[in-house]
């Protein structure tokens, strides 16, 4: 049967919101994270089957069925209009162990202010080379294709390449996190290259003075010299840079890395008060958000940035949660296993692999809760389902939000606000808008077809409370964040 | 595989890149292809022709394999084929003989 003769049990979901410029028209059904663009005319058949207007008056704007059934099919295939009867599918959130960060020590040559580790001295306790040998054993068997090696600085546990070369024996891909500082000679660089699948290496600035402002006196050198003994050895690393408003402005030197070094990519973080970036005098609002994006849609050079918080532009890949405790879990140096590398509250630590196995740990009802728990409903997002972009951001990272809300389960609005915009902001650059288009103010305002109001959801960072400012408070002691639990040695 | 270059009919509405979605004016009815299928839908739409669309598949897949790409191209020619008999691909430049 035609989709015309079915117009009047066409269903348009509560959940479609549409943004409007002066050239086009973006739809987006937020549950399925599906959108499209727009005509004119089929915005307005939208809106008129959202208000339920006669399908007689529906007719006279075609000029014959056949264009009008064209018109429904677009809205029907891009699920901005459902069938009768058509429903989606319950989305389930992706519950396979495939990363494990294993902080293989917390100690660190470098006092990053925002390091989210907070990462100083070796700690006591460290898990043995024995030991990490079984956890990498545990961490097969329990499913996961990758290890991932971070710290601290991995580099400075002497057995490190024993550990990753076992974890590459026995099938596993083994990534690794670093400053660089330690790669010193092209054989450390060939070693390196042997080993891992993927190398990421962080740099805060694209000249010494900024990376250095923050990573310590004559470190640029080194992670020059890094960079250039592993491009010399093969390696595209990736690079990490923590972007904050002391950076932004300098984007474009890091950018510039990009044309100097053979890498995969710049992948953007946005600076967190998370670790000692609690106690910093950095941070990351909407107005340094804002020149970020300014940057992104105009340099010649942001194509070698990768945007850490929004990776979704292909419609329709539906994105429950961040992965937290499912797809990817931590252990630190001391065999905590927790959900994921930045929540790591004692109410998020799911047990000790001293104790139990990584196995027995993923399924503990902790790390359970966490991957189980979507935008759809679940008790970590317990305010995402009213959102208008919910099914792409899978609502953001949780610790992020934490860092600003206080509690993993409560979201930052003002976070959501920068979600939200880049969110929209990538959808538009994979439609290929220009800069005109999301210049336009009503390019990132969600209209609801049934009315023509603007979803509630928008503008409710402007009724959040401010933050509680801990700038100037001095910083505690580093085994004070730590969780304090019983490891067995 | 005969020579036939093809494109997407005119009756076709679609949408989706991993998982295509077709619409077909003429009769009403709904398909959805599965990856492979998509994957070929998607760069016949691009302009691609038969020929190329086995030589990227062949490239993605197969790493270029010569042995491969016979295969590939067979396997090609036939889906072509196939969605031709059902009119929701039409020869080229025959694209609204079904409008």
């Amino acid at each position: 049967m035609h989709l015309v003769d079915q117009v009047g049990k066409l269903r348009v979901p509560d959940e479609i919101v549409l943004f409007r410029t002066a050239t086009r028209c973006l739809a987006m059904n937020s549950h399925v994270a599906s959108w499209a663009q727009l005509t004119p005319r089929q915005d307005a058949l939208l809106c008129a089957l959202a208000r339920s207007e006669s399908t007689a008056a529906l007719s006279e704007w075609y000029d014959s069925r056949r264009e009008l059934d064209r018109d429904l099919a677009h809205l029907v295939l891009n699920f901005l209009l459902y069938t009768p009867g058509w429903k989606p599918s319950e989305i389930k959130a992706k519950t396979r162990l495939n990363t494990v960060y294993y902080a293989i020590t917390d100690g660190c040559n470098l006092r990053c202010p925002y390091c989210y580790d907070a990462s100083e001295r070796r700690l006591p306790g460290e898990l043995t080379h024995e030991e990490s040998l079984r956890l990498i054993d545990q961490i097969a068997e329990a499913g996961a294709r990758t290890v991932v090696f971070t710290g601290g600085e991995p580099m400075m546990r002497k057995d490190l390449f024993d550990v990753a070369r076992h974890a590459r024996s026995i099938g596993l891909e083994a990534n690794i996190i670093t400053n660089g500082t330690y790669v010193r000679n092209l054989g450390i660089a060939q070693t390196m290259a042997e080993i891992f699948n993927r190398i990421t290496v962080s740099v805060d600035g694209g000249v010494a003075e900024r990376h250095e402002a923050t990573r310590g006196p004559r470190t640029f050198a080194k992670v020059v010299r890094a960079l250039n003994l592993l491009n010399e050895a093969g390696v595209e690393p990736v690079i990490n840079h923590v972007i904050t408003n002391d950076n932004v402005d300098y984007i474009n030197e890091v950018a510039a890395l990009g044309e100097r070094f053979k890498i995969k990519h710049v992948r953007v973080q946005w600076h967190s008060n998370l670790g000692r970036g609690q106690w910093d005098t950095l941070g990351w609002d909407w107005g340094d958000y804002e020149k970020s994006e300014e940057f992104m849609w105009t340099h010649p050079l942001a194509h070698h940035l990768i945007d850490e918080s929004v990776r979704a532009v292909k419609p329709c890949a539906v994105k429950g949660n961040c992965g937290m405790g499912g797809n990817e879990i931590f252990v630190s140096s001391l065999g905590n296993l927790y959900p994921c590398k930045l929540v790591r509250g004692l109410g998020e630590l799911a047990g000790n692999v001293r104790q139990a196995t990584v196995s027995e740990l993923f399924a503990t009802d902790v790390l359970r809760e966490m991957r189980e728990s979507t935008v759809f409903g679940g008790s970590v997002h317990t305010d995402c389902d009213r959102c208008y972009i919910k099914g792409a951001c899978g609502g953001g990272c949780r610790a992020f939000h934490m860092a600003q809300s206080g509690d993993i389960r409560k979201n930052s609005r003002q976070l959501c606000r920068m979600l939200r915009h880049s969110q929209i902001s990538t959808i538009w650059r994979s439609l290929g808008a220009d800069k005109a288009v999301v210049d336009d103010p009503g390019a990132f305002v969600p209209i609801r077809p049934f009315d023509g109001s603007v979803h509630p959801v928008y503008d409710d960072w402007t009724r959040e409370a401010p933050q509680v400012d801990l700038t100037g408070l001095a910083a505690p002691e580093r085994r004070r964040m730590l969780p304090i639990v019983g490891v067995g040695v | 595989m005969n020579a036939t270059s093809w494109q997407v009919s005119e009756d076709v509405v679609w949408a989706g890149e991993d998982t295509v979605r077709l619409y077909h004016v003429g009769t009403g009815e709904f398909r959805s292809l599965n990856p492979t299928g998509s994957a070929i839908w998607c760069l016949l739409a691009g302009g691609a022709s038969a020929a190329q669309i086995a030589g990227e598949l062949t490239r993605k897949l197969a790493g270029g394999n010569p042995a491969a790409l016979s295969m590939i191209t067979d396997d090609v020619g036939l889906f072509l084929s196939e969605l031709a008999a059902q009119q929701i691909v039409v020869a080229a430049g025959d694209g609204d003989s079904h409008g």
